[in-house]
């Protein structure tokens, strides 16, 4: 083995290699608030009593499904600017394709919670005479909640994983500048070892405190 | 630009398309086949009595769990092989990476299979005198397989999302084929919607049609065993 | 999650936070302690490939009967595979093939990234490039550059068609974004002369031109011989070459470990040789042909 290690380079760059994490970690923040939101719009247009609304959502939920995340940024980043003319930056296109996929995702869940409430729940709020959005704010939601929030959970962390691929359409998060670095210094496995083990703190810490939030709300009783 | 949409030039270059998916599949199957076959290792370490045993495979597992394809992948093929020297091709690489990330999936796939087993069993296959291994196979295992199935072709299908990744490391998969198409014609929105479009076919395949077709076996022959 | 595994993960998280703190904490200190010398952060070690820096490469290589070359084959027509056979076909592929036929051996085409046959030669892959790479000094401190060129590699500005300018200084600005190929020498050169810009790079070259051509980049600092063929490739892109033509022309050539005195001295000499014999330059016009004489007719806005 005749690889000289330089790891005071990382020493060196640490600066650059933070500012990188800080964008992955917006990235994936702003996508999980997206996916989040647009999931249970989602949800509710699949539960709904209007046939066409359901289907609409039904639509995206297996296309968001089955669409591979890489594929989608690439169609987003260029495939809409050479077609449409539609320039997305490259930050916008990496929240978006992550956030649009996990919604079909998060849908799902959304809608696995509400269904396990028991329909007796429906029946006597309907029966005492609460309105539709009283019905799901003050009775169903609370005990979905205990459901979803596991998976929710899970669901985030993949999304946290997923941002990790931004780079290649140019946002200039850890993986980014991880590359660039390990090409400056010709030094690629100190540089990628340590971004790796970065986010895979960065990835535990976040399961932990998910896990954290599920005892606290009472997921464990 | 704006000019017009042109499907044809994608169903001219359709052939080299598929020939990409050929390669993402095989990459997909050889690493799910490595999955397999390490994960049940490793879920064996995971149950063992001894915890110098389970501990390193409990680290496994969430340690996969938590880290990103994109990731290993690249610290694979660009760190560890110039530092090994161990010259590992694209494909290889692909199918390692894939392979050891998905085994820690399929090691907890095997444990709840396993688990989801009535203890009940275990007591009265030991009451009955089985050993140890006839215990496994004849009596657990038939039954925690038509648990762990469908998981694992659960798993299969996300691997094969995961797997469009593999062409940034150069394996000549559906990915790099279509970019290169997609950026030879300037037709990136008509090609990668063809590959979008080749993706879920795959996908839908295997969801739909193999897990049912497999299902349905598991299903009568688990009823004839009853 | 049960109970018994949920208070081992939150261990292991636990683990892992602790950690990443006392990294980063003591990363900030070794950052804020050492002294920013400028010079100090080109500095790489060179690698001697071969253990034994005693035997030449070149008589490795004839020992062994094989020339193990590093390359990088997406980058027609210099080097590239044949789309219907798979091949290795282009200029530094031929240029590689007489070298070895001269020396009596086969080749071994040793395929990595671009980006990675630095690395790769540091770690002793292989033998020298069969490639050229231009010699940048900071390269030249982890690998020995040939003295005699492989090609000469002018550099020019593909510009969007609705970013007009008249002088190179006004490129020198925040608002200005190149689109360059990551790792590449133009990427590192454009950096060096034009500070100020925004810069954004692609893996692909085609991706960095092709945001050039979205107009989410307004230019690119791209070799000439890689331009060329963009253009021609995308007749409707609105894209132009920046009429001031090269701003510069780089030599690109083999390079190979450091301290091998005889195989860079041999390499040389071959080169000199067959460039009074005329191979390089048929085997130029074979393969380039009349397309970098295009950087006239492809300079107007288009």
């Amino acid at each position: 083995m005749n690889y000289k290690f330089q790891w005071n380079l990382i020493s060196r760059n640490w600066d650059t290699l933070l500012e990188g994490l800080v964008v992955t970690y917006q990235v994936a923040a702003l996508a999980i608030v997206l996916a989040s939101i647009l999931g249970l719009v989602l949800a509710l247009m699949r539960l709904s009593s209007r046939r066409w609304l359901s289907l609409l959502a039904q639509v995206y939920i297996e296309v968001g499904r089955t669409l591979p995340l890489y594929v989608f940024l690439l169609w987003l980043y260029f495939g809409l600017a050479v077609a449409l003319g539609i320039t997305l930056k490259s930050f916008q296109a990496g929240v978006l394709a992550l956030g649009l996929i996990a919604a079909a995702y998060m849908a799902e869940i959304y809608r696995a919670g509400i269904m396990a409430v028991d329909r007796g729940q429906f029946e006597a709020a309907r029966a005492l005479g609460l309105t539709a959005p009283q019905i799901y704010g003050d009775v169903v939601l609370p005990q979905a909640v205990r459901i979803i929030l596991p998976a929710a959970g899970n669901q985030f962390v993949g999304i946290f994983k997923g941002a990790a691929i931004v780079s290649v359409i140019g946002v200039a998060d850890l993986m980014f500048h991880t590359r660039e670095l390990s090409l400056k210094f010709f030094r690629p496995f100190e540089f990628y070892t340590t971004s790796g083990a970065i986010l895979i703190a960065s990835t535990l810490i976040f399961a932990a405190l998910v896990a954290v939030l599920e005892r606290r709300l009472g997921w464990g009783r | 630009m704006g000019k017009g949409f042109q499907w044809s030039i994608v169903l001219d270059s359709l052939e080299l398309m598929l020939q990409g998916a050929g390669i993402a599949l095989g990459v997909a199957m050889a690493a799910m086949l490595l999955a397999v076959v390490l994960g049940a290792l490793v879920a064996a370490l995971r149950l063992s009595r001894f915890w110098f045993l389970r501990g390193p495979a409990f680290v496994y597992i969430q340690f996969f769990r938590g880290t990103s394809l994109f990731v290993f992948i690249l610290w694979l093929f660009f760190g560890l092989t110039i530092v090994t020297g161990i010259r590992l091709g694209p494909f290889v690489a692909a199918v390692i990476a894939l392979g050891v990330l998905n085994s820690a999936y399929m090691a907890e796939i095997y444990r709840s299979g396993l688990s989801a087993v009535r203890s009940g069993q275990y007591e009265a296959a030991r009451a009955l005198g089985l050993t140890p291994w006839q215990m496994y196979f004849d009596v657990i295992f038939p039954q925690a397989v038509p648990v762990i199935i469908p998981s694992a072709m659960n798993l299969f299908t996300d691997l094969l999302k995961d797997s469009a990744l593999v062409g940034v490391i150069g394996v000549a998969d559906l990915m790099r084929v279509t970019q290169r198409l997609a950026n030879y014609h300037f037709r990136p929105l008509e090609f990668y919607t063809a590959a979008a479009a080749i993706y879920a076919l795959i996908i839908l395949f295997v969801s739909r049609v193999l897990v049912v077709r497999v299902e349905r076996y598991y299903r009568r022959s688990h009823a004839r065993s009853v | 999650m049960e109970k018994s595994n949920r208070r081992n993960f939150l261990k292991m998280a636990g683990v892992a936070a602790a950690g990443l703190g006392a990294v980063g904490l003591s990363q900030v200190s070794a950052a804020k302690a050492a002294p920013e010398n400028p010079l100090e952060k080109y500095k790489t070690i060179a690698v001697h490939a071969r253990q034994d820096g005693a035997v030449a490469l070149v008589d490795q290589v004839v020992e062994n009967g094989v020339l193990r070359a590093g390359v990088d084959l997406t980058f027609p027509p210099l080097q590239f595979r044949d789309p219907g056979t798979n091949e290795p076909m282009g200029y530094c592929v031929d240029i590689t093939n007489a070298i070895a036929a001269d020396l009596g051996v086969t080749v071994e085409w040793v395929e990595l990234p671009f980006a990675e046959l630095i690395p790769g030669l540091q770690a002793g892959q292989f033998d020298w490039s069969g490639i050229g790479l231009t010699i940048r000094p900071q390269r030249a401190q982890a690998v020995r550059f040939i003295s005699e060129p492989l090609f000469m590699e002018d550099s020019i500005l593909l510009v969007n068609n609705d970013f007009t300018f008249s002088d190179l200084s006004e490129l020198n600005d925040a608002g200005v974004t190149f689109s360059n190929l990551t790792g590449s020498a133009q990427d590192a050169s454009a950096k060096l002369q034009f500070p100020n810009a925004t810069y954004t790079t692609f893996e692909a070259m085609q991706d960095s031109l092709l945001e050039v051509a979205t107009g989410r980049a307004q230019v690119s600092l791209v070799a000439l011989w890689n331009a060329i063929p963009f253009i021609d490739e995308n007749p409707d892109a609105p894209v132009y070459i920046w009429e001031g033509g090269s701003l510069f022309a780089d030599m690109n050539t083999i390079m190979l470990p450091h301290g091998d005195e005889k195989t860079a001295f041999w390499l040389e000499n071959w080169m000199r040789y067959h460039a009074a014999h005329k191979l390089q330059e048929g085997l130029w016009a074979k393969w380039q042909g009349e397309n970098l004489a295009k950087l006239e007719e492809y300079s107007k806005p288009r």
